[in-house]
C-alpha cells in the first residue's frame, strides 16, 4: 500500500548521525573516502606511474628552474614521451609510459614562437628516437596571449573535460598568468584552477606539468621556486632543473633534482644529470647519468631470481628488470606457482612493504 | 468549518470584465458533490468557474480573502495517476477531479483537500506551498500556478460521458491547518538556516577564487580612480571583467556601487549604462 501523505510533519534535510556521519552531505558523500575497507582497498591499489616514481595521473608536477637551465628542453622529453605511439622511454633513468590510445597531450607554450617549438619537439623525438607520428597526439599552443581567463582557455577546459587530454603543459607560470607574470597571487591561483580542471575529469585525470621561474642564484630548495612556499605546496612533484655551463657560460648539462615527490621511491633520486648532444650522425642524442644496462641474453625467469636471492620488492624487481608492471605481475605469480619464491614483508622506509625472494629447495627461503 | 465561503463566477461573469465573481456558503459535502460533478459541454468555460477563497466584493483581479480549500492541479501525471493519489491522500478529506483535457494516457486532474478552518490571506502562500512540497516528496508534482490566492478553477466540465474518468472522494480528515503551518515554518526556517550557512561558508570554488581576485582590483581601481577618471575606470574594468563570461547585471552588483559611493548617487543611471555598453562592446569583440 503507498505510503499516506502528511502535511503535518516537517520535510527537514538528513543530518549526520555517529553512526552514518555523512548523512544529509551530499558532496562529503560524493568526494569522501571513508572506514577502513575503502581506505586499505585504496591503498592496496598499484599506482600507476606515468613517469617511474616521479608522477602519476591527476597530479601537478613543477618542473623549476633559472631561463636557460633546461626546464623546456625535459618538458618536451616528457611531451613525446607520452606522446609517442611506442614504447616507453627513458628520461633521467625512469620509464616515461606512454599516454594511453585516444588521448591528447595540451602543450601552452608561452615562451617559445610556434616556430620554435615545433622544431623543439621534432628535436625531442629524435632525441628519445620516437616516431614524430607522436606529434599527431600533441595539441600545440605557443602563443604568447593564451593566458588562463582567456577563451582558448575555457575551450581548452572543456576539451579536459571531455577526457580526451592525459597531460596539460604549460610553459611557463608566469606567463601563462592572465595579467601580471609577476603576481603571485595570480600564479598561485593557475595552481588552483588547473587542479579544478582536472577535478571535472570523472576517471583517468591528466597529468599537469608547469615549467615555473627559479629565484637567482637558486639553490635547488623548494623556497627557490619564485621563492612561493604555497605553490609548491600545491604541486605533488616539484623538480629542480639547473644548468651546468663551462667557462664560455655555455650549457654543457642540466641536473635535475627532485626536492619533493608525492610517493617516497624505494631508493632515493638524488640528482641527475641530463645533456642533449650531437651524436656522430649528426642527430642529437640524449644522455642521461643513469647509463644503460647491456643485453642480458638469459631467460627472464632466472634473470629473476639472481635477483631474487636477496629481498626485493616488486618495483625494484620491475625496474632491475626493465618490465611493465602487467609483465612483473605474471612473472610473480609464474614463479609463485613454481614454488621459486616466497614472500614476506619488510619494514622499507618506515612502510611495511611486500618482499619476494628465492626459495630454498626443500624447503624455507633463502 | 461547519460552512465553506468560495467565490462562484457564472459563465457569463467569468467572461465579463472586469470579473466579479459571487461569494457563496456551501457544506463541504454539498460542495464536493457539486466539484465533482461532471458537465457535459465542448468548452470548458460552459459552466463558469471558481475561487477557493472567499474574495472581498467577488472581484478577481487582486482579490484576497479568507480560504476554505487547498487546491492543486497535476498535469505532469501518467496512466493511474488519480488512483494512485487517491490512494496517498486516504487520511484526508477532499476530491481528486479529472480536468476538461484528462485522457486514460494522461488523467490530468485537480486535487482539492478540505482544511480544518479556513486560512488567512498570509497563511495562504505558507500552507500551499507547504502542500506542493510534500506533494512532491510523494512523486506529485502540481502546477506552481496554483498557488496564488484568487486563481479561478472551471467547472467540472467533460467532452462526452465517455471521456469521463471518474472523480475520487476523499473520506479521511481535514488537514489540520495549524499543525501543517507548524511543520511548514520548521522547514522554513531550516531553509533560511541553510541560506545562511551557505553564504557564510561558500565554498569557493577555484575559478571563483580568481574571478574573485580580479573583481576585488576592479573595484579597488574604480574606487581610487580620481574625478574625472571615474567613468573610464568603470568602463575599462567592466570591460575587463566581462572577458569571464560575466553579465552586466553580475558586474553591475560587483562595481556599480563602488562608482555611485565616489561619483555620486546622480551618476547611477550613467554607470550602469556604461557597464551595460561595455559588457556588449566585450560581446561584439569576442
Amino acid at each position: 500500500m503507498t505510503q499516506a501523505i502528511d502535511f503535518t510533519v516537517p520535510i527537514l534535510r538528513d543530518r549526520p548521525t555517529a553512526d552514518e556521519p555523512l548523512r544529509g552531505l551530499p558532496t562529503l558523500s560524493r568526494l569522501a573516502i571513508i572506514g577502513r575497507a575503502r581506505i586499505e582497498a585504496l591503498a592496496a591499489e598499484p599506482i600507476v606511474w606515468a613517469w617511474q616514481d616521479i608522477a602519476s595521473e591527476g597530479q601537478i608536477v613543477l618542473v623549476a628552474g633559472s631561463p636557460g637551465d633546461g626546464k623546456t628542453t625535459l618538458l618536451f622529453l616528457i611531451v613525446v614521451a607520452r606522446a609517442s605511439l611506442g614504447a616507453p622511454a627513458d628520461v633521467l633513468g625512469r620509464r616515461v609510459t606512454p599516454a594511453p590510445p585516444g588521448k591528447y597531450i595540451l602543450l601552452f607554450e608561452a615562451e617559445h614562437g610556434p616556430g620554435s617549438a615545433a622544431r623543439k619537439l621534432v628535436k625531442s623525438c629524435l632525441t628519445l628516437d620516437i616516431d614524430t607520428a607522436a606529434l599527431d597526439r600533441v595539441i600545440l599552443l605557443a602563443r604568447r596571449d593564451v593566458r588562463l581567463g582567456t577563451e582558448a582557455w575555457i575551450e581548452a577546459r572543456k576539451l579536459i573535460a571531455a577526457g580526451l587530454v592525459s597531460d596539460v603543459v604549460i610553459d611557463t607560470l608566469a606567463r601563462f598568468a592572465p595579467a601580471d607574470a609577476n603576481d603571485e597571487q595570480a600564479q598561485a591561483a593557475i595552481f588552483a584552477e588547473v587542479a579544478s580542471a582536472i577535478e571535472e575529469v570523472p576517471s583517468s585525470k591528466p597529468i599537469v606539468w608547469i615549467a615555473a621561474h627559479a629565484r637567482k642564484d637558486a639553490s635547488g630548495n623548494l623556497d627557490d621556486v619564485s621563492g612561493s612556499a604555497q605553490r609548491t605546496g600545491q604541486a605533488d612533484a616539484v623538480l629542480f632543473v639547473r644548468a651546468n655551463r663551462d667557462a664560455h657560460k655555455r650549457v654543457t648539462s642540466s641536473t635535475v633534482t627532485f626536492p619533493k615527490l608525492r610517493e617516497e621511491p624505494d631508493e632515493p633520486l638524488g640528482s641527475i644529470e641530463f645533456s642533449i648532444a650531437k651524436g656522430i650522425d649528426g642527430r642529437p642524442r640524449y644522455v642521461a647519468g643513469a647509463a644503460p644496462k647491456p643485453l642480458d641474453p638469459r631467460p627472464l625467469e632466472e634473470r629473476a631470481l639472481e635477483i631474487l636471492e636477496t629481498p626485493t620488492t616488486k618495483t625494484r624487481l620491475r625496474e632491475t628488470l626493465g618490465l611493465r608492471t602487467p609483465e612483473v605481475e605474471d612473472l610473480i605469480t609464474a614463479l609463485f606457482a613454481a614454488r621459486q619464491i616466497t614472500k614476506e614483508q619488510q619494514i622499507i622506509n618506515g612502510r611495511p612493504r611486500d618482499v619476494f625472494r628465492r626459495r630454498v629447495p626443500g624447503g624455507g627461503a633463502s | 468549518m461547519d460552512e465553506l465561503a468560495i467565490t462562484f463566477l457564472t459563465p457569463e461573469r467569468f467572461r465579463a470584465r472586469p470579473q466579479v465573481g459571487l461569494v457563496i456558503r456551501q457544506d463541504w459535502h454539498s460542495l464536493a458533490r457539486g466539484l465533482s460533478w461532471p458537465h457535459v459541454a465542448s468548452r470548458k468555460d460552459a459552466y463558469g468557474a471558481w475561487c477557493p477563497a472567499a474574495l472581498e466584493g467577488g472581484v478577481v483581479k487582486g482579490g484576497r480573502g479568507p480560504v476554505s480549500l487547498l487546491v492543486a492541479d497535476v498535469d505532469d501525471c501518467s496512466e493511474g495517476a488519480i488512483e494512485r493519489e487517491a490512494e496517498a491522500l486516504r487520511n484526508y478529506a477532499g476530491v481528486i477531479v479529472p480536468t476538461f483535457s484528462a485522457t486514460r494516457a494522461r488523467p490530468k486532474n485537480r486535487i482539492v483537500l478540505l482544511p480544518s478552518r479556513a486560512l488567512a490571506p498570509d497563511e495562504f502562500p505558507i500552507a500551499w506551498s507547504k502542500m506542493a512540497r510534500t506533494l512532491a516528496a510523494a512523486g506529485i508534482t502540481v502546477d506552481k500556478g496554483c498557488k496564488n490566492i484568487n486563481r479561478l478553477y472551471y467547472a467540472c466540465v467533460v467532452r462526452s460521458p465517455d471521456a469521463w474518468l471518474g472523480a475520487r472522494v476523499l473520506t479521511g480528515e481535514p488537514i489540520d491547518v495549524d499543525a501543517m503551518l507548524a511543520a511548514a515554518r520548521a522547514e522554513l526556517a531550516e531553509q533560511e538556516e541553510e541560506r545562511r550557512t551557505r553564504e557564510r561558508e561558500r565554498p569557493i570554488a577555484s575559478t571563483d577564487r580568481y574571478i574573485a581576485a580580479a573583481i576585488a582590483r576592479a573595484r579597488e581601481s574604480v574606487a581610487t580612480a580620481p574625478e574625472g577618471g571615474r567613468h573610464e575606470a568603470l568602463v575599462r574594468e567592466a570591460y575587463s571583467l566581462a572577458r569571464f563570461g560575466l553579465g552586466a547585471s553580475d558586474i553591475e552588483s560587483a562595481l556599480l556601487d563602488t562608482f555611485v559611493a565616489r561619483a555620486g548617487e546622480a551618476r547611477r543611471r550613467e554607470g550602469i549604462r556604461a557597464i551595460r555598453d561595455s559588457v556588449a562592446a566585450r560581446g561584439t569583440a569576442a
